[in-house]
């Protein structure tokens, strides 16, 4: 027991599937404080949907003054997804001193965070899943490869121990599965109606299922298949024989999402995070055969 | 294995059981129990426990709709920037703003209510100055909510007329 857990968690590995989820979640920051720049007018400024007197009023704003002093002004509020957009920046090109990338994905966490602080009704389940990964991010040796650090250094890349790595991976996986142990709570998910009222959101649709694909029986299927994917993909994704096709068909469920629902950047959170499950050894062959390594 | 070893394995443990007791379908006093040792880290948003359309997909789409009634009883929907008003849905692009607008019904969002129905009296207001018409008079505030129940399977497509409930309400009749 005490061997399979050291050999799990401590177990050199290649990091190049990190450094790639790295360069993705720097992405994701920066595009979510771009998100947060064109909406600040609507539900950050003093004078948005939800005013800072009424927010500084509210339950949510008791915990902090320092809080309520930062979200009076425009120009800090500003300040504030400014930092946030450029913890995202530092986190994809991968800055050399050595803190300076951990710092920033901690940092990246506390600004989200505080940022969802100050209007709590735009939180969705993306924000916390990005979150966590990128706390665990600064607990690992993510700039090895495919960062400015790395470039810089004349020493190639090398197989280190990155148990945070593994933990990340755990908590995907425990995701998956227990999403599905939620979802057969619920009448439409056992009775293979669920994706009859998601595509039916009017708010979340993007695009009108073709009539062909939209009958009771198609969404039964899409139902069941939905909860196949996610609890047999949360599971496969760790056996080296079932976790590429696990890892397509959880790639697939995001990406046929995307297409049809309004989901900001949940989709693409979550398919940034598969990566992580993808052997470094198989990345860095990709990235080589693409002329990125 | 050394004491370092140890205190990081220790901290592997505990980050561990951060992910997994968060999702685990146990109530009461064993929940409260369990998640004991991990309260500043879940109240600082570390712990997973949300999962998209679970335990049930919504049977209808309810968004909130601020509005003013007027003097003649009649009520007058007023469109707010991003944010859908059921004449039309697509404004709220992007989850963030969907998000918004369906949190905007629950309980968590009575705080925001008041504030939102101010800007958008200010806007009505607005638009009403810079019209020929005859001035009108509002009489009250309405923040509601409309809720586009769903077809059944098999059933048509057509669009049903939103079920309303009034969230909040002011009076405008006095100064």
């Amino acid at each position: 027991m005490i061997e399979a857990w050291l050999s799990f968690f401590w177990s050199p590995t290649d990091l190049t599937s990190l450094a790639v989820f790295r360069v993705l979640a720097g992405c994701l920051v920066v595009a979510d404080a771009l998100s947060y720049a064109s909406l600040r007018r609507l539900l950050l400024d003093p004078a948005s949907y939800v005013p800072h007197d009424d927010w500084s009023a509210s339950q949510h704003a008791n915990r902090s003054s320092l809080l309520r002093a930062l979200f009076a002004r425009r120009g800090s509020t500003m300040a504030l997804v400014a930092a946030y957009g450029l913890c995202g920046l530092v986190l994809a090109v991968g800055f050399p001193p050595p803190l300076v990338v951990p710092l920033a994905s901690i940092l990246a966490f506390a600004l989200s965070r505080t940022l969802r602080q100050r209007n709590p009704l735009v939180a969705h389940s993306g924000d916390i899943l990005l979150g966590i990964l990128l706390v665990l991010l600064a607990f690992t040796p993510c700039t090895e490869t495919l960062s400015l650090a790395a470039t810089r250094s004349a020493a190639p890349p090398q197989r280190l121990a990155a148990p945070a790595l593994r933990l990340m991976q755990v908590q995907l996986s425990v995701l998956y599965t227990t999403s599905v142990l939620y979802k057969l709570r619920g009448a439409t998910w056992r009775k293979g109606t669920a994706t009859h009222y998601v595509v039916r959101l009017l708010g979340h649709r993007k695009r009108r299922l073709p009539a062909a694909l939209d009958t009771p029986a198609s969404h039964r299927v899409a139902t069941y298949a939905t909860l196949a994917v996610e609890f047999g993909g949360g599971l496969l994704v760790w056996f080296p024989a079932t976790r590429y096709p696990a890892l397509l068909a959880l790639a697939g469920l995001h990406l046929t999402l995307q297409l049809l629902m309004r989901m900001h950047l949940f989709q693409w959170i979550m398919l940034s995070a598969l990566v992580l499950f993808i052997p470094g050894e198989d990345m860095a062959r990709f990235l080589d055969w693409l002329g990125l390594l | 294995m050394d004491t370092t070893d140890l205190i990081a394995n220790a901290a592997i443990l505990f980050a561990l059981g951060l992910m997994i007791v968060p999702s685990l379908p146990v109530h009461g006093a064993l929940r409260r129990a369990l998640r004991a040792p991990y309260g500043p880290f879940l109240r600082a948003g570390l712990g997973y426990r949300w999962s998209m359309y679970s335990p049930d997909v919504p049977l209808a789409t309810q968004i909130t709709v601020v509005g003013v009634r007027l003097e003649d009883g009649s009520f007058e929907l007023i469109p707010l920037d991003g944010l859908d008003d059921g004449a039309e849905f697509g404004k709220a692009r992007g989850l963030r703003l969907v998000s918004f607008q369906w949190a905007l019904s629950q309980e968590k969002a009575t705080f925001a209510w008041p504030g939102l129905a101010n800007t958008a009296l200010r806007r009505w207001r607005e638009r009403e100055a810079r019209t020929d018409a005859p001035p009108r008079t509002p009489t009250a505030l309405e923040v509601r909510e409309h809720r586009y129940v769903s077809p059944l399977p098999g059933e048509a497509e057509d669009r049903p007329e939103p079920e309303v409930r009034t969230l909040w309400s002011r009076s405008l009749s006095t100064p």
